[in-house]
Parts: C-alpha cells; structure tokens; sequence
C-alpha cells in the first residue's frame, strides 16, 4: 500500500515535473515541488499508520475558548 | 484567472449548484425540528443582505478577488496573512463536503468497496476540471443544472400521496430560541459559505455590479432548499429526521405509485453528485487560486495536484 502511494506519486511528479521544468519558471517549480512532497509525506504517514493530530479539535479549542462552552 | 470569463447566467447556475450542495440530501436547520421551514427562510433573508456586502466588495475592485484585495486594502504582509486564513476555510470546507461524500458513498451505494476508489476516481475528474479552468466548469454546470432542477421538482411532485401536513403543527412549539438556533445554523451551512464565491469569480462578462449574479442564485438555490426541507418535514415528520443520516434518500425510496415510480434513489444519487462535484471544484479554485495568488504567481492550474492530493487524503483518516 505504502509502496503503490509512493510509485504514484512519483509517476505524477515525472509527468508534471517535466512539464513545469521545461517553463523554466524556478518559483513554480520550488512551489510545485514543495506542496507535492508535503502531500506525499502526510500520505505516507497515514497509510503507515502514524496517528495525526486532527485540525478540527485544534479549531474547535481555539472557538470555544473565545466564545465560552454552550451547548 | 484573467482571460477566463464566465456570463452572469453561468455565475447564477454555479451559485446555485454551490447552495444546493450537500445541502440537498442532509437538510438544513435541523435544530428547529418541525419549524425548520420557517428557520431557511428566515437565513436566506439574512444571507440577502450577507451577500449584497460581497457583491459590493467585487464591484468596488473590479477584476480582482478577494486575495487581491485584501493586499490592496491592508497592505501585502497583513493581507497574505488574512488570504491563508481564508484559503484555509475553503480547503476545510472542501475537505468535509469530500468526506460527506465518501460516507454516503460507503453507506448506501457501494457497501463493500473500500472508499478509497470512488473517491480517487472523483479526485481524478476535480483535477482534470481545475486544469480545464472555470470557463468549463461554468458551460458544464449550465446543462447539468436543468438534470438538477427536473429531479427535484419530480421528487417532490411524486411524493404529494405520501405529504401530511398535520406533521408541521405544533407550530413553533418550542418557542423562539430553537428556531434562531436553527436558522442560524441554516444560514452558517449553506448561505455563508457562498463567501468562497468571491474568491473565485474575478470575471464575470458585462456587469458592473454582481447582484444579479449572487442574489439570483441564493434566491433559486435558497429556494429549492426550502422546497427541499418542507417537503422532508411534511413526508417524514421531525422525529425521523433527527434520527436518520440522509433524509432525502428516505424520502425517495418511500415513493411507491405503480410498477415503474419505485426504488428511484439514483436520481438522488445523480443530483447529489452533480452538485457536489460542483461544490468541491469551487472550493479547490480558491484554493489554488489562493495559494498562488500568495506566492505571487499569475497561473494557478499547476497547484492542482498536490492540493487535491492533500485534500483527498483527510477524508480517509482523519475526521478533518
């Protein structure tokens, strides 16, 4: 499972790496780059498992600690 | 998004599309139990308001949306800042429509296969659609809107048999405060949420202002979803509803008029997915619009994939 996330990944960075690297925009790239090994980092992580801190408890502390507990 | 341009029908139909949303099958105002008719009306009669305000920020700046124009109005620094909260917002409400889907998906119509596929095939097509651009979104949802229209209007004329109207009464039983809860919570859901419009549309042909544009769509949408939740009360009953996961679905397989009106849920199916698939590709524009428009970039098309990559994957795992 953990594998067939990484070879897909890698067939989308190949084909849409080339891409972007034939535009010779470096900002793009970097960004593009950036954000695809991120995903593919928390995709790895969570198909081995890992348990993330989900962000809908963090924004539901920060909500009731401004607005106070009711309901 | 610059030689993009979308007329102010095709704006109107991807407004209501957005309304109608998830919407469609969960209800809206549930905490008003039986008044919870009287709950969307009073929200879209907030929400005119709400989004008379966003029709006046586009027109004030016209051609830029909303990330452009907090940098204009608070300076870059503060305006990236209060961007990345609003892209946030939009690639949280993504999320929860995505997992919205999967659960139906998973529960009613294809039991035993794992979520995953459905929903990568779905993620595919949002992909495909972003890097087509807005343009195909806006022609493609001007013919599917009538698909949604029809079967709405066909569930609800279907279901007239089975319709009691004995089940609204007590009328506001419980008083006023459920029914301001409800209706707050019905404007929340699906009307506010329409501020994830004014990142997206920068061009909209030959109008100076876009109050027709968003008031016309919250009227149709705000309307069918008022048809939607009168019809569920009237055919369910309050008690039902609160109990069930997705009423519109209950209410469809109780159609029953001869050997060919029966077990019609696909055409809830069908309208749900129409409409989710719009929702989704919306919020994945602001989005990649959002994020590109803070790193400073003209194009957006090529943060498709790794965002909905990272959108696709909460539905899954976490409850995000």
């Amino acid at each position: 499972m953990f594998l067939l996330i990484i070879i897909l990944y890698i067939i989308v960075m190949f084909f849409e790496g080339t891409k972007l690297l034939k535009e010779k925009n470096n900002g793009k790239t970097i960004l593009y780059f950036s954000l695809i090994i991120f995903s593919m980092t928390i995709s790895i992580l969570l198909s081995l498992g890992v348990h993330l801190p989900s962000p809908s408890n963090a924004i539901k502390n920060i909500v009731v600690s401004i607005f106070g507990k009711s309901n | 998004m610059k030689n993009e341009i979308i007329s102010e029908r095709q704006g109107i139909i991807l407004i209501t599309l957005f309304i109608i949303g998830s919407t469609f099958l969960i209800g809206s105002g549930g905490a008003a139990k039986q008044d919870a008719w009287i709950a969307v009306i009073i929200a879209i009669s907030c929400s005119i308001i709400l989004l008379l305000m966003f029709s006046r920020i586009l027109s004030l700046y016209p051609g830029k949306d909303l990330f452009d124009i907090l940098q204009i109005a608070m300076g870059k620094f503060a305006g990236k800042i209060i961007s990345l909260l609003m892209i946030w917002f939009a690639f949280h409400l993504g999320a929860l429509v995505l997992r919205n889907l999967s659960e139906f998906t998973s529960i009613l119509i294809f039991s035993d296969t794992p979520v995953v596929f459905p929903m990568l095939f779905l993620t595919m097509l949002i992909i495909w659609c972003l890097k087509a651009g807005i343009e195909v979104l806006g022609r493609w949802s001007e013919f599917f809107i009538w698909i949604v229209l029809l079967i709405s209007l066909l569930v609800t004329v279907f279901l007239i048999p089975d319709m009691n109207i004995n089940r609204l009464k007590p009328i506001l039983n419980n008083g006023l405060p459920p029914l301001l809860k409800g209706s707050l919570s019905s404007f929340c859901f699906p009307f506010g949420e329409t501020v994830v419009f004014t990142m997206v549309f920068s061009n909209v042909s030959k109008t100076k202002s876009y109050k027709k544009t968003f008031l016309g769509g919250l009227l149709i949408g705000g309307g069918i979803i008022f048809l939607a939740t009168f019809r569920n009360t009237v055919v369910l009953g309050s008690e039902t509803i609160s109990r069930i996961y997705f009423p519109t679905s209950m209410v469809v397989s109780l159609i029953h008029l001869g050997p060919m009106l029966q077990r019609l849920e696909i055409l809830v199916v069908i309208t749900f997915l129409i409409c989710v698939f719009v929702k989704v590709s919306i919020c994945t524009f602001a989005v990649c619009n959002g994020i590109s428009k803070v790193f400073g970039f003209n194009d957006y098309k090529f943060t498709a994939t790794p965002i909905l990559g990272f959108q696709y994957i909460p539905i899954l795992f976490l409850y995000f």
